[in-house]
Parts: structure tokens; C-alpha cells; sequence
């Protein structure tokens, strides 16, 4: 079983395509088998009339009547007036879904690059989404903003995230969607480095309501390295590079540095009232390895839901 | 500008560039994408190390190290600069450098010029002062020790005193007034400007001793551009002279010079001082002065061997003349002088007296007794430049009979033979008084007198003081020459290779230091 278990865990190839054609049959499978929202997925338009919800901003009561749940009474109006209303609100969150993709420079670190795995988790996402949900908006690192409705723009959405430009600014990132005042559930894709530059965006987030989960494809180099020697550094943000000795004690020193980068990482999202996910991702990258596991059906049936 | 001594050395500098070479860092296996920079670095930092990157600036010092030890072995130096690297200064110190034309004295000007002279000197230059002063060539110690100028003239020449043994690597500097020839090689300074002077430009005494007579006698003269009326003083204490002449009023032409005569009698002796008024430029020549020395006391005795009276009459006289007392031969006051005629006497107890003897015959121990007196000869013979006989008529002279004179520096001679001899402070004749015609010449009282002045010849003396100067020192009209600056100095070879070891070394250091430094 060792080669079998070497050939798992050989290396993906850096210039792999992001969708291969075994990632697409995964793909499919997986909104296939993606749990069936409520109010299904193939309701057209926008649901915009009022309706009894739990959230949402207070619009006035109407008597209590058959088929209203308990908790939808108005306690307090019942105090005073000795009857039974039932609160109205108007419902805010709608049913979609907001995708931000970081595919900046620095998401090429990584063996194998970051870069595939954000592009595979946005694609997921987006495909549920799309399968599940009213729309899905998909803003790139540069603030561009794609809206897209049903599956069938699956493909469309596969080739919006192939073109991706390779950029990370996170406050043009959240203004546009947030000026356009959509609504729903908000995913980021990111590696959050360095965490100060999206908290600002985070807390604007915040500001408008909106609730966001950070999703972190989390690789290999993320816990520390197993360089030994003289070895060459380059940032592929800055293009800086340096050369350095490395042995266990900077090995040691490095993870160190990498724990507290992570508890940086957590504290912003803390700090906005949001969560931070990081979802690890398979070492060979091989399709067959994204396992349904990933998953992130959890999180698709949140979302869905 | 740098040259080397063995340039050939330099052909090892290329070796640094494997300095260069050595200092490469190691080269990294493999290059690695990470988002993680800053961490990596923090990292580092938390390990106080650094990346690994080309050590420019130690490899940098230590080239440079290597290139400086490289030229320090090379033997750099700064070229020797051709010229002089010693300098002879040549001080005139005249007494006319004490003349004062205006703005202080002439001497003050040139010390500090000599000083300022000095001390701009390049460093590697040696200077050497000689002061000419008093007719010598002295070489001073310091510029500070160059003392006064002296009280007379230079006594020599100066530019064959300045330029006489003048090495080839030397420069010359005289520094003078222009009275006196100056050098036509070498720089000079001439120090002073055309001035009024009446100067004594000569001085003479014509002392009569033993006798009171003195006549001291001056030259004036008038160093100035228009014609001067100036009154000649003779000073003395009280008690040298009998009486003081007045003053001698004098008027002279420009350029002209008039002698003044001053005739006095002695009365104690002492300085006489012959002045001009002063208040002119130079003060140096404007008085003489000279000690007249006291009148003699003289103590006469006799000794004679016959009752003949000529030579205790002469005595008597001299005594008389001079002042002096006539005592006997037997008394215990020591005598100041003797006149003896015949007899014989040890010549021993006789060698240093003062005194004249006539047909005395000196016998030394032992020796037989002189022959008796033999006939003489017509003919007398003595000598003139003698200052004994200087100006006296001994030709005619008679002896009638002749002995031994003796040892000593003849004086007269008959026949060829010495007649009258000197012989310490006594004269002898080889004749007796009676058997010559001596006492009948009218030279025979001054040929006492000068015998007796010249038996007391250091109290005769007169001392006459220096600072009478020469005409030309006096003579302040005349523009000292222009000056002619110090010539370019040469300058020998400076090694300069401690300086590019130091440099070696110091770079050596700044790379430990840069090298330790966090």
C-alpha cells in the first residue's frame, strides 16, 4: 500500500487546469447529490412579497390566525390589548449567494498552489448555489461583480472563475455588491494574508447587516515547511526574495510565526462577528481525493437552507 | 601625486578580485512561492539571524584592505621636490642696525622678521643662524638669543662672510641694513631707511704720561643733507682732569667731517667722555669715550759707584718733573725706579727691574766677572721705529768706553755692537754715564721718561672704550638695496607606506566591526 499511498500524495501538477474533466464529473455529482432547498430550486425571479418570517425588519401585526406559529406572537401588543397579533416583517434575507474570490498573486504559494484549491472551492460553491439558490453573485479580486442564475450558468460560472484577474482588494470587493444592496448569505474565499487589509471590509460588512463566512483553503504550508538548506524565498505579491539557511530551529521559529498568523486571522473575523473556516485541502489534488468529505454538504445545506 | 618604488609589486592587486569571489553566499537549492515572507523574516529575526545575501560592504573593506596593503607593499611615496632643504641665515649686526629711522629700530624689525621668517618655514627645512658681530661669524642658538647690536662695525666683509663655504643644497638669507656690501647671491632683507646722522668718526689720545698733558682729539662729521652747526663736549668726573674745557662748536658742510682738539692736564685720572648733543638717528657714534690713567708717583733711587753728581741730578729732576720723590737705594720703601751706574750686580735679583743702568754689569752665578771696559767706536747706530727712542737725536752720541750690554733686544749699537739694551722693564747701557756725552744730549730727559713710562707700562695705559664706528656704519643717507625673496625649498621623498597600512588596518577593523555589529 505504499505506493499507493505515494502515488496519492505525488504532487499536482502547478500548471494543472483548475477544472479538469474528473473535477467537472465531481462537479456534477455533487449538486446532484446537494440536499433540495425548501422552496426549490427552480423558483424564477426574485421572492419579493411579504411573508411571515422570523428576521427581518418590523412592518406592523395582523390578527393572530390559523397556520401562524406561536412564536410569531406579539407578547407585548397582547398585554395591552388582551388579543393575539402576529408580527409582521419584511423579509431581507433573500436567497442567494455572495462569492468573494481572492485569486491574488500570493495564492500561487503553495505545493500545489492555493490558487486551484480556491478556485475549486469557488466552484463548488458557486455550482450549489446556482443549483439551489435564486442567483449567485461572483465578485473577483478586482471588485467586478457576475451575476448568474440557474445551473445552466455553470459553465459560465467556470469560465468567469478561469479568467479571474489576480487581484485582492478587498474594499472594492465588498462596496460594489453592498451599493447594489444585495442581500443573502456572503462567502470569501481567501488567504486572508495579511489579515489587517480585510478587516476594514469585514467591518463595513458588518455596518450593512450582511453576514459573511471566510473560507480558507488551507494547504500544507499553512502549518509550517519541511525545508532544509539553503533555500530561496520569493513573494509572489512584492516579488521579494530572500535568501535563507533554514534549519529545525528556524523550522520551529517559522511555525511559530505561522500559529500566530492563524490566531490573527481568527481574531479579525472574531472581532467583525463572522466565521472563519479553513477547509484543508487534499494534498495530491487529485479529483478523487475531493471527496464529497471536503464538505462541505454541511455548509450547502446551510446555505441552501 | 604618488609614485612607487616598486611598481612591479602592484601586479598582485588583481588578486582581489578573488576576495570578491570567496564572499559569494551559498547557492540556494531551490526557489519556493510563499505568501509568508514577513514570516519567514520574523522568524529569522527571532533566531538573530539574517538572510543570506552578498556581503558587499565587508568584502568591500576587505578589498580595500588588500589593495592598501597591496601599494604599502609597493613602496608609495610622494616624489621628491628638486631645491634647497637647508637654509644659512646671515644676521649683520652692526651697530647701525641700532638706528632707530623711525618705528622702532631697524634690529627689532629684523628679529621679528627673522622669527616670522622661521617659523614659515616648510618643516623639513633646517635652518642655521649666524650672527655677524665684532668681526666673527657666531652661530646663534635660538632667533631669541640674537641679542643687541654691537657697538661697533662689522670689522669684515659681509658677502664673503655670508656666502664663504656655502654648500650646494643650502639657501642663503641675509638679513642687514645695506651699510655694508651685501651678498649678490641668496635672498636678503634689508631692514632701515635713509636717515640724518653727525657722527665721531675718529679718535686719537696723545697722552703725555708721566707727565699730566693730554690732548684727545675727535673727527666730526656730518652725514646729513644740509650744512649742521654742532657743539663738541669733553665730560668728566671730578677730579680726572684739572679743569674741563668748553664745548667746541663746530659747522659743517653736508658730507664734510672737522677734527676737534681738546688739550687738558690730568690731575687724578679716569673716563673722559667726548660727546655730539644725540637726538639723531643713530646714537651708537655720537660719544667716545676713554680712562686717562693717573698721574704717576714716582719713587726715584740712586746707586752709583762714584761721586760723579750727572746722574743724581737727572734724578732729581725726573722726580721733580713727574711729581715723584727722590729716595735712597738702602731705605725699605721698594723704589719705583732705579737709575744705577757701574758696579755689578746679580742678574738674577736684577732681571725685572724697573730702572736704567749705565756700564752695570749683570754676572749670573758662577760666572766669571765681565771683561774691563774696552775703547768704542765713532760710529752710533739705533733704532728709530723703537718706541723708546722714536723721534730722538741720539747721532751725537759719544762713548769713551764700552763694557757688555748683556742679553736683551737691542737698542743702539756702536760699531755693531749693542750698546743700550731692553731687558724686561729695564733698559741698560753698556757704557758708564761719565765715559759717554748722554747726559749733555737734549734726548737724554725724554729717554728717562720714557724709560720710566715704559718700566710702568700698564699703568700708562690709556683704554680708550670701543664704539667709535666706521664712517661707512655712520653714514645712514643711502637706501639700503631691495630685497630678494627666499628661494623655493626642495623637499625630500615622504614614504607613505605607514599611512596605506594604517589604511590596511583600518579597514580590517571596520569590517570586525561591521561584522559584529547587530
Amino acid at each position: 500500500m505504499g505506493w499507493l499511498r505515494r502515488a496519492r500524495k505525488q504532487p499536482a501538477d502547478p500548471h494543472e487546469p483548475p477544472f479538469p474533466p474528473a473535477f467537472r464529473r465531481l462537479l456534477l455529482e455533487a449538486v446532484r447529490r446537494a440536499p433540495r432547498a425548501t422552496y426549490g430550486v427552480d423558483c424564477a425571479g426574485p421572492a419579493r412579497q411579504r411573508t411571515a418570517s422570523r428576521s427581518g425588519t418590523f412592518a406592523g401585526h395582523r390578527s393572530y390566525g390559523r397556520g401562524d406559529e406561536v412564536r410569531d406572537v406579539d407578547w407585548h401588543a397582547y398585554a395591552r390589548t388582551r388579543a393575539l397579533f402576529a408580527k409582521v416583517v419584511e423579509e431581507e434575507e433573500r436567497r442567494t449567494l455572495t462569492l468573494l474570490v481572492d485569486l491574488s498573486p500570493s495564492q500561487d504559494a503553495g505545493t500545489p498552489p492555493r490558487r486551484l484549491a480556491t478556485l475549486r472551492f469557488a466552484a463548488l460553491y458557486g455550482a450549489l448555489a446556482l443549483a439551489r439558490l435564486d442567483a449567485l453573485h461572483l465578485v473577483h479580486g478586482d471588485g467586478r461583480a457576475l451575476t448568474l442564475r440557474g445551473a445552466a450558468s455553470l459553465e459560465a460560472l467556470l469560465q468567469s472563475l478561469a479568467a479571474a484577474p489576480r487581484a485582492h482588494a478587498p474594499l472594492a470587493m465588498v462596496q460594489r455588491p453592498l451599493e447594489e444592496g444585495w442581500a443573502g448569505r456572503w462567502l470569501w474565499i481567501s488567504d486572508f494574508v495579511p489579515p489587517d487589509a480585510v478587516a476594514p471590509a469585514l467591518a463595513l460588512l458588518r455596518r450593512h447587516g450582511r453576514r459573511c463566512v471566510g473560507i480558507l483553503p488551507e494547504i500544507a504550508d499553512d502549518r509550517g515547511t519541511d525545508l532544509l538548506g539553503v533555500v530561496a524565498l520569493r513573494d509572489p505579491e512584492s516579488g521579494a526574495r530572500a535568501v535563507v539557511r533554514v534549519d529545525r530551529d528556524l523550522q520551529r521559529a517559522f511555525a511559530d510565526e505561522l500559529a500566530a498568523l492563524r490566531r490573527a486571522q481568527d481574531a479579525v473575523f472574531r472581532g467583525a462577528g463572522f466565521a472563519l473556516q479553513r477547509v484543508p485541502v487534499p494534498a495530491d489534488f487529485a479529483p478523487a481525493s475531493w471527496a464529497f468529505a471536503w464538505a462541505p454538504r454541511r455548509s450547502a445545506v446551510e446555505f441552501a437552507r | 601625486m604618488i609614485e612607487f618604488s616598486h611598481p612591479a609589486r602592484l601586479l598582485l592587486a588583481p588578486a582581489v578580485a578573488l576576495i570578491f569571489l570567496l564572499a559569494l553566499p551559498p547557492r540556494p537549492h531551490r526557489e519556493v512561492l510563499t505568501a509568508y515572507l514577513p514570516q519567514w523574516l520574523h522568524a529569522l529575526l527571532r533566531s538573530r539571524r539574517r538572510p543570506l545575501r552578498y556581503p558587499w560592504l565587508r568584502t568591500l573593506l576587505a578589498a580595500v584592505a588588500f589593495l592598501a596593503a597591496v601599494a604599502a607593499f609597493a613602496g608609495p611615496r610622494v616624489p621628491p621636490v628638486p631645491g634647497p632643504q637647508r637654509l644659512r641665515v646671515v644676521v649683520d649686526a652692526s651697530a647701525s642696525l641700532a638706528a632707530d629711522t623711525g618705528g622702532g629700530s631697524a634690529w627689532s624689525a629684523l628679529r621679528a622678521a627673522l622669527a616670522g621668517g622661521l617659523a614659515g618655514l616648510p618643516a623639513h627645512v633646517r635652518a642655521s643662524v649666524e650672527v655677524l658681530r665684532c668681526d666673527r661669524l657666531v652661530r646663534a642658538v635660538a632667533p631669541d638669543a640674537l641679542g643687541e647690536p654691537a657697538h661697533t662695525g662689522l670689522g669684515m666683509d659681509l658677502a664673503r662672510a655670508a656666502v664663504g663655504a656655502l654648500p650646494e643644497d643650502t639657501a642663503l638669507w641675509t638679513l642687514t641694513d645695506g651699510r655694508a656690501p651685501v651678498p649678490a647671491v641668496g635672498a636678503l632683507a634689508c631692514f632701515g631707511a635713509p636717515a640724518d646722522n653727525l657722527a665721531l668718526v675718529a679718535f686719537a689720545v696723545h697722552d703725555a704720561w708721566p707727565l699730566p698733558d693730554v690732548e684727545l682729539s675727535v673727527e666730526v662729521a656730518n652725514f646729513t643733507a644740509r650744512e649742521r652747526v654742532v657743539d663738541v663736549r669733553l665730560a668728566a668726573a671730578p677730579g680726572v682732569l684739572a679743569s674741563v674745557p668748553e664745548p667746541v662748536r663746530c659747522k659743517l658742510a653736508p658730507g664734510a667731517r672737522e677734527a676737534v682738539a681738546f688739550a687738558v692736564r690730568r690731575a687724578g685720572g679716569g673716563e673722559v667722555v667726548v660727546a655730539l648733543p644725540g637726538g639723531d638717528a643713530l646714537a651708537a657714534d655720537d660719544e667716545v669715550r676713554c680712562v686717562l690713567p693717573p698721574p704717576p708717583a714716582p719713587r726715584i733711587a740712586v746707586l752709583s759707584d762714584s761721586d760723579a753728581p750727572v746722574l743724581r741730578v737727572a734724578a732729581r729732576a725726573l722726580a721733580e718733573e713727574t711729581g715723584g720723590d727722590l729716595v735712597s737705594a738702602t731705605d725699605d720703601a721698594r723704589a719705583s725706579f732705579v737709575l744705577v751706574e757701574g758696579g755689578a750686580q746679580p742678574a738674577a735679583a736684577w732681571a725685572d727691574l724697573p730702572g736704567l743702568t749705565f756700564g752695570t754689569a749683570l754676572v749670573a752665578a758662577g760666572e766669571a766677572p765681565a771683561p774691563p771696559p774696552s775703547p768704542a767706536g765713532a760710529h752710533v747706530e739705533w733704532d728709530r721705529t723703537e718706541p723708546l727712542l722714536r723721534g730722538l737725536d741720539l747721532s751725537e752720541l759719544r762713548v769713551a768706553r764700552l763694557s757688555s750690554a748683556g742679553e736683551g733686544r737691542p737698542l743702539v749699537w756702536n760699531g755693531g755692537q749693542p750698546v743700550v739694551v731692553a731687558r724686561g722693564r729695564a733698559v741698560h747701557c753698556a757704557f758708564r754715564l761719565a765715559d759717554s756725552n748722554l747726559w749733555l744730549l737734549p734726548a737724554f730727559p725724554q729717554l728717562l721718561r720714557r724709560c720710566y713710562r715704559a718700566a710702568h707700562a700698564e699703568t700708562a695705559r690709556v683704554v680708550v672704550a670701543p664704539g667709535l664706528l666706521d664712517p661707512e656704519e655712520s653714514d645712514l643717507r643711502a637706501a639700503p638695496p631691495p630685497d630678494r625673496p627666499l628661494p623655493a625649498f626642495g623637499a625630500p621623498p615622504k614614504d607613505l607606506s605607514p599611512w596605506f597600512l594604517l589604511a590596511a588596518l583600518g579597514a580590517l577593523l571596520a569590517r570586525v566591526w561591521w561584522t559584529r555589529a547587530p
